[in-house]
């Protein structure tokens, strides 16, 4: 391997693990993006205005984006989901619980498609889009959570999603930025480094 | 109590948050699970993975005088147990490449040598459930390769096949394998229960959050109790 590529200042470590960005392995995952989620989570104008440009950022570089609208296992408790919100140039992935990956073709669609490198970003930081990460992070997927693109449903429990993902060398993936994203994206070299095995 | 044939099936619902548990009213012996999470040397054992990475292993290990009560209370009844251990093929074949890279990224890596033997690693001492709550025969031993106790796992069969709804949760890490089974849980429709002081987690205020975590959205994951709020309903 003759030179690497991560998106900068990620915590708690480089991401990605093999410093092998590339954009056809890429997809962003927006989770939790219905109008039940955004009700009970909170900066969504901003999030939503970070998604949009990671969205745009994302499919220039050949990157899959997917939002995705949880179920709500229980009739008498969680978050009904409501109505999908609207984003450009993503397909809209179903699921049948708080977890993208449950009862959805979300891995059928990144199999398929080959995505592994994966950006964790929507609504419900704490809900949807933790659920999703550890999934994701258990079938092997790199995972780095988008944190300034994820609405928070609550500012205490805001800072553990975050240290959740940190503790033990990065125990569900890392933590990065939305700029910091853009800028890796828009640097990703004509040959990409590939891991040699 | 003794007289299997006088000990009642059925109990009153638990005194929890943000709802009284379960949803349907009461607890059925028959119908629920105690699942202990990962009580295992290399997560609250001295020299295992845990220790290894620097962590206090007084938080992991404040839940499990706690949850060994709760454990013969359910022995006793003749509820279901499973116990849950995270590890690897000796091989670590079944280890992401990630995951590896992480670990020994930080000095503790998965398949190393440790003081209890190589790191997350099936059938090294550090690998086994500490004795405190050390599973006995007829109980459900399962290993997992993941956070998730349901992710490559046969977890879902093994609870739908003895007809199992309710889960009562106790175990280690709160934020990390017990969280991301409790929402796997809940996803696939069981009723959750989470005690309080039966489980930890390497930082402090991520046990808090996490736990606040379930009750957000109205018990979003479920409920949480502490282990005398279940007993009393036990009684």
């Amino acid at each position: 391997m003759t030179a690497v590529h991560h998106v900068a200042d990620t915590t708690p470590y480089p991401w990605p693990w093999d410093g092998c960005l590339r954009g056809e392995a890429l997809a962003l995952l927006v989770c939790g993006w219905s109008r039940g989620w955004a009700e009970v989570t909170h900066d969504v104008a901003a999030v939503t205005d970070r998604v949009d440009a990671l969205a745009g950022a994302v499919g220039d570089a050949g990157g899959l984006v997917l939002t995705v609208v949880p179920g709500q296992p229980s009739p008498t408790r969680g978050v009904p989901p409501g109505a999908p919100l609207p984003l450009d140039g993503a397909a809209v992935v179903t699921a049948a619980g708080v977890d993208g990956f449950w009862g959805s073709d979300l891995d059928a669609r990144l199999r398929r498609t080959g995505r592994t490198q994966l950006l964790l970003a929507g609504l419900g930081l704490e809900g949807p889009i933790h659920s999703t990460m550890r999934t994701a992070n258990d079938m092997g997927h790199e995972a780095l959570l988008v944190i300034d693109a994820c609405a928070a449903g609550d500012p205490t429990t805001a800072a553990a999603a975050r240290s959740s993902v940190e503790m033990s060398g990065g125990i569900f993936g890392a933590v990065g930025t939305t700029d910091a994203v853009h800028q890796a994206l828009k640097a990703i070299p004509p040959t990409p480094p590939r891991r040699t095995p | 109590m003794s007289d299997t044939l006088t000990t009642p099936t059925t109990f009153p619902a638990v005194e929890a948050e943000p709802y009284a548990w379960p949803y349907d009213g009461q607890v059925d012996i028959a119908r629920t699970a105690l699942v202990m999470i990962d009580w295992q040397v290399d997560f609250c054992g001295p020299g295992g993975y845990v220790d290894a990475m620097g962590y206090d292993l007084q938080l992991t290990r404040a839940g499990l005088e706690p949850a060994a009560r709760v454990l013969a209370r359910a022995r006793e009844l003749g509820m279901l147990v499973v116990h849950t251990r995270e590890g690897h093929k000796p091989d670590l074949s079944d280890c992401p490449p990630n995951k590896l890279w992480r670990s020994q990224r930080i000095g503790a890596g998965i398949g190393d040598s440790g003081p209890c033997g190589r790191i997350l690693v099936r059938g090294e001492p550090g690998w086994e459930i500490v004795p405190e709550v050390a599973p006995v025969e007829g109980e459900l031993v399962l290993d997992k390769p993941g956070k998730g106790s349901f992710y490559a796992t046969d977890l879902d069969l093994l609870l739908r096949n003895r007809g199992i709804t309710h889960l009562v949760f106790t175990g280690i890490t709160t934020d990390v394998c017990v969280h991301t089974t409790m929402r796997d849980a809940n996803d696939r429709g069981f009723e959750c229960l989470l005690l309080t002081d039966c489980t930890g987690a390497t930082d402090v205020g991520n046990y808090e959050s996490a736990l606040k975590m379930v009750t957000m959205q109205g018990g979003v994951f479920g409920a949480i109790a502490p282990s005398s709020a279940l007993l009393a309903a036990l009684a």
